[in-house]
């Protein structure tokens, strides 16, 4: 874990993320659709082709590619991700506006999934073949067989429509109501966290199972070791490893799960706009939404890795 | 640094609107302060006042912004900030001002700021919607303070209709590029970018007792499911667009009403560049093959009406009975079509469309089985929807499936889908070659005398239902779903109903 | 070896099934029948009617093979290659593990929805696009996953032994470092399914998926979210059949596990 390590790591992941950029910048300007005729097409009206030339001309977008690109990269080196061919609003403020909200969602199913899916699996493993194992499992392939937007559109039926205890959807800043924050972050929470609860309870059952079998347990145990003392120094300890391993990757998943929980819920975050600047192929807009994913991701790749050490002593950088 | 300031608004203005914890059912209070809450389907990509960025823009457009006139709840042409019009004795367009209107910075408005808006909308680099026809002005006069005179290259009989688009405004002249000052009922106060947007009366709106709501607040549902629940909750009085499976359901809900008119309509395009559509027997024996009772049914859930001609709207002197069908259903004429065209044996085709809109989905799959009943068989190419538009503008597809609703109820509206003579769009055949269809729209374009307008459009009808432009499947119903309480709103009929938000100046709580 | 006996059937039954769609003499799955649209259950058509007045008992064995085709395919596509991946990372490091690791990282970047929509734009949307995309977003899960695996094998005394006693370096990966590292990995081929399955309808619901009007469960459950309120028990068929495909899955990867791994058998 030194400080090379680190800026070794460091290094690694901005050359990553200038890779990804790269990538989605040229495979966007691949796709077929013009910016400014769809613009000009909302709705499904007919723009006049001499008015779509001229757009496209105010946007820059009659320049060749490398050039575009260019100046792409010009504005990534003084921190600028440029405006929205749509309203010409700033990139950088949308993503500073909506992150955080997508990452409070993200976090809150996390959270949910962690303190659910982690203990049940540790219970079934313990308990392997029992009746909460079983009814478990079943329960596992229901939450994950259900689409998310199945589940949202249900949820908002039953508390919302019939019921009327929760408001449909939507967003309200903490500190305006903390109160109704909470409710509006409730259903999305639950609809992005019950996969990966499943996903966990399968994962820490299944590494369970396989530290409980190890020869270091069946040693603790003939050494004559309090059980309670094997299960939390040795094996939750060993099991977990692969249980960080899929939350790390899972991170991904939940981030794009995002997409359709934040539609289905009116939900502001980042995703909302990054499917309607695919949409309206707002290059800067794509671009710098994925760019600030990229880092995100790279970041709790990072942390995982140092989860990893701290774990198991064993695990060292390649 | 604007944008950020209005940010701040926005949230400052939603405070007081969000912050009831009993955000479920605060219907009462938010009437108490004359403040509607307005489902929108999505989020406007901009505001430019010229720009065309769809039915959900226009909306807030119409009420921010005022233009020489507008449509009654009738659907007929009623004056704003001009209070009267006329053709002149050279055939030049003559409108008369009303006094004291005010833009939202108190400055009067002035035939000069006409002026300067038109010459702005046709300007070199506009890309404005009305950009084309505007160029068609020869140029603008201002004989007096009060009066316009517009005199155009060729004469244009429904001049007036083109001020009473929702991209045509009239903006004070020396406003910035990215802040247009208006003269419209409301004010902009606010938005909160991708989910809603705050509207304030303008206090000096020249129209004294209007507008009638003290505020509206549009809020975006873009998933039609949350919209109708949003609805239904009470979390919003109002609605657009509700999805046609959920129309029932407010129907029979007591707290509610739906408001419906036939508009909008599906359709069949055609690139006529290449065989076998090239061939107009071909595209008739299209028409022929599709029974559009399926397509009511299954995209629009009986929410709609099979459409067997041109979409002329019914009831307007343009509307023909015999005409309107001259597309029926007919699966042996078409196959007879077929054989005459060369095509016996049916042959192998694609049908572009769009998966990610499902009326357009749905209803490429009933055109696709009914086509292979005559021996067509198409193989369904389902790309996103940009994609779609991208295909159709460049001519890479056989047949395609289009939505859309005419420019208003004038046939001159359908200009836009049916004169495959301008260059080419995603929303008309590509290269067909109609010129029959062609030369009568034009002539009732430079005809003034409403008869022998008449006329012109039924020949134009005939012409088309042989040359066929494009093949009419279903009119689609338009709904807004609202709280009883909500009074003073029409849906403007026909074509005219995306042009119903320039109602909410009238609506009130009752 | 008791234990894979009913998860094996189970599965098997399934897999069956999709196969034997065309012999089974089922009405045409996309033959329409608007006039019936919708209809309850009946003695001809057990399950219904879709909002096409398709055969809905017809459309759920036929998609079942686009649905199990496309996750299978894809699970096991990105399952092979991940493993080989991650046992080059995990074994040899150096440079080629590094580029087999950080490769995966460059895929794990992309948010998945957003990657499908860029495949899928520029491929155009069906099924081989389909099993490319969900390869590809698969392939960095079992990378991973074999990955650690392998760095917390390969310490270990046996591997050591092994390796001491000169054993080639395939021989130790195949013998074993790989069944040591299977549970775990068989853990992430049933999750890949399942999950493949429901991403291909999430996919679908955004239009992205399987061409229509072919049946797949994912674009029943599309259909079926816009008629929920007339005819909940489409949802419920399409949904029923996912859920039973991924408990079976799971079920079998458990006892396959089981199987392989000598240690925990004893339990």
């Amino acid at each position: 874990m030194s400080a090379v390590w680190f800026a070794h790591r460091i290094l690694i992941a901005l050359v990553l993320a200038w890779i990804v950029a790269t990538i989605v910048f040229m495979a966007l300007h691949m796709v077929p659709g013009d910016p400014a005729e769809l613009l000009l097409s909302t709705g499904g009206t007919s723009p006049d082709p001499a008015t779509v030339a001229e757009l496209r001309e105010k946007l820059g977008l009659n320049q060749p590619i490398l050039v575009q690109y260019g100046s792409f990269l010009a504005g990534l080196l003084r921190g600028d991700l440029g405006t929205s061919l749509v309203d010409d609003y700033p990139v950088l403020s949308e993503i500073a506006l909506r992150l955080p909200r997508t990452l409070e969602l993200i976090f809150a199913g996390t959270l949910l999934a962690i303190a659910i899916g982690v203990p049940a699996g540790v219970y079934a493993a313990l308990h392997r073949g029992g009746r909460f194992d079983r009814i478990a499992s079943g329960v596992t392939a229901l939450l994950l067989a259900i689409p998310v937007f199945v589940v949202g559109t249900l949820l908002v039926l039953l508390f919302a429509q019939t019921l009327r205890l929760m408001p449909a959807g939507g967003f309200t800043p903490l500190t305006q109501d903390p109160v109704l924050h909470l409710k509006l972050l409730t259903l999305p929470a639950i609809a992005i966290g019950k996969g990966l609860a499943a996903v966990l309870f399968r994962m820490t059952r299944a590494s369970m199972l396989d530290a409980l079998a190890n020869d270091y347990v069946r040693t603790a145990r003939a050494k004559g070791l309090a059980p309670g003392r094997v299960l939390f120094v040795h094996v939750l300890r060993n099991a977990l490893n692969p249980v960080v391993t899929v939350l790390g990757l899972q991170m991904g998943t939940l981030l794009g799960g995002t997409v359709l929980v934040e539609y289905v819920f009116n939900w502001p975050g980042l995703s909302t706009p990054l499917l309607r600047a695919v949409e309206a192929r707002d290059y800067p807009m794509v671009v710098g939404i994925v760019l600030t994913i990229s880092v995100l991701f790279l970041l709790i790749n990072l942390i995982v890795e140092l989860i990893h050490a701290l774990l198991d002593p064993r695990v060292s950088a390649p | 640094m604007t944008i950020s300031r209005r940010t701040v608004l926005g949230a400052g203005l939603a405070a007081p609107l969000l912050a009831s914890p009993l955000l479920s059912r605060p219907a009462a209070a938010q009437r108490a302060n004359g403040i509607l809450r307005f489902g929108l389907s999505a989020f406007p990509p901009n505001l430019q006042p010229w720009v065309s960025t769809g039915a959900s823009a226009g909306t807030v457009k119409m009420l921010t912004h005022r233009s020489l006139v507008t449509y009654d709840s009738k659907g007929e042409l009623r004056g704003e900030l001009a209070e009267s019009w006329a053709i002149d004795g050279s055939g030049a367009w003559v409108f008369k001002l009303r006094q004291g209107c005010l833009f939202h910075n108190g400055e009067p408005v002035t035939a000069e700021d006409v002026k300067w808006s038109i010459e702005q909308i046709a300007g070199e680099k506009s890309t404005a919607y009305m950009r084309s026809q505007f160029q068609g002005i020869e140029r603008v006069e201002i004989p007096d303070p009060r009066s316009i005179r517009i005199i155009t290259k060729e004469p244009q009989a429904t001049l007036p209709t083109w001020f009473a688009n929702y991209n045509t405004f009239i903006i004070w002249r020396n406003s910035t590029a990215n802040e247009p000052i208006g003269a419209g009922p409301f004010r902009l106060a606010g938005q909160e970018r991708g989910s809603s947007l705050s509207l304030v009366a303008f206090d000096k709106f020249y129209k004294p007792g209007f507008p009638k709501l003290k505020g509206i607040k549009f809020i975006v549902y873009a998933d039609e499911n949350l919209r109708n629940a949003a609805l239904q909750s009470g979390d919003v009085d109002m609605i657009e667009y509700v999805p046609w499976q959920s129309m029932a359901a407010v129907e029979a809900d007591q707290r509610l009403k739906l408001d419906t008119v036939e508009g909008p309509f599906m359709d069949v395009l055609f690139n006529g560049s290449k065989p076998p559509f090239n061939d107009a027997r071909v595209r008739r024996a299209v028409a022929h093959a599709v029974k559009r009772d399926d397509i009511v049914k299954v995209a629009f859930f009986g929410r709609g009406k099979p459409l067997e001609g041109l979409p002329i709207v019914e009831g307007t002197p343009w509307y023909d009975k015999e005409l309107a069908h001259g597309w029926n259903y007919d699966p042996a004429r078409a196959k007879a079509l077929l054989t005459e065209a060369g095509y016996a044996g049916g042959f192998q085709t694609t049908l572009l469309s769009t998966a990610q809109f499902g009326m357009h989905k749905d209803t490429a799959e009933v055109v696709q089985q009914h086509l292979a009943a005559i021996g067509i068989q198409c193989e369904l190419q389902l790309p996103d929807w940009s994609t779609r538009v991208s295909r159709g503008s460049r001519g890479q597809y056989d047949m395609a499936i289009h939505g859309v609703s005419a420019d208003n109820n004038d046939p001159d509206g359908l200009t836009v889908v049916l004169d495959t003579s301008l260059s080419p769009t995603h929303g008309r055949s590509f290269k067909v070659d109609v010129p029959r269809t062609v030369a009568a729209l034009a002539k009732g374009r430079g005809e003034f005398d409403q008869a022998k307008r008449v006329e012109i459009y039924k020949e134009m009808q005939r012409a088309a239902l042989e040359e066929v432009p494009l093949v009419g499947l279903a009119w689609r119903e338009q709904g807004y779903g609202m709280d009883k309480g909500v009074k003073g709103f029409t849906n403007l009929p026909g074509a005219l109903t995306t042009s119903s938000g320039g109602m909410l100046e009238e609506t009130f709580f009752g | 070896m008791k234990r894979l006996w009913f998860p094996g059937a189970f599965v098997a039954l399934i897999i069956l099934i999709a196969i034997a769609a065309p012999v089974l003499g089922l009405p045409d799955p996309v033959r329409q029948d608007i006039a019936r649209r919708l209809a309850s259950p009946t003695a001809t058509s057990w399950l219904g009617r879709d909002e096409f007045g398709r055969d809905v008992l017809s459309r759920l064995i036929w998609g079942a093979r686009t649905s199990l085709g496309v996750a299978f395919a894809s699970a096991l596509t990105a399952g092979l290659i991940g493993v080989v991946l991650g046992l080059i990372g995990g074994w040899s490091r150096g440079t080629a593990a590094f580029l087999s690791v950080r490769s995966m990282d460059i895929i794990l970047c992309f948010p998945p929805v957003l990657l499908a929509l860029l495949v899928v734009t520029l491929l155009g949307p069906g099924a081989a696009t389909l099993i490319l995309v969900l390869s590809v977003l698969y392939l960095p899960g079992f990378a991973r996953v074999t990955y650690s695996e392998v760095l917390s094998v390969r310490g270990r005394d046996y591997v050591e032994a092994t390796r001491a006693l000169g054993g080639r370096t395939w021989y130790i990966l195949l013998r074993t470092v790989l069944p040591n590292i299977a549970g775990p990995i068989l853990v992430q081929l049933s999750l890949a399914v399942a999950a493949a399955v429901v991403l291909e309808s999430g996919l679908s619901f955004l239009g992205l998926g399987v061409v229509p009007p072919a049946p797949s469960w994912g674009l029943m459950i599309r259909g079926a979210r816009a008629t929920m309120e007339q005819a909940p028990l489409l949802l419920v068929w399409p949904c029923a059949a996912l859920t039973l495909t991924i408990l079976a899955m799971n079920l079998l990867c458990d006892a396959l596990r089981d199987a392989v791994d000598p240690r925990t058998s004893g339990r």
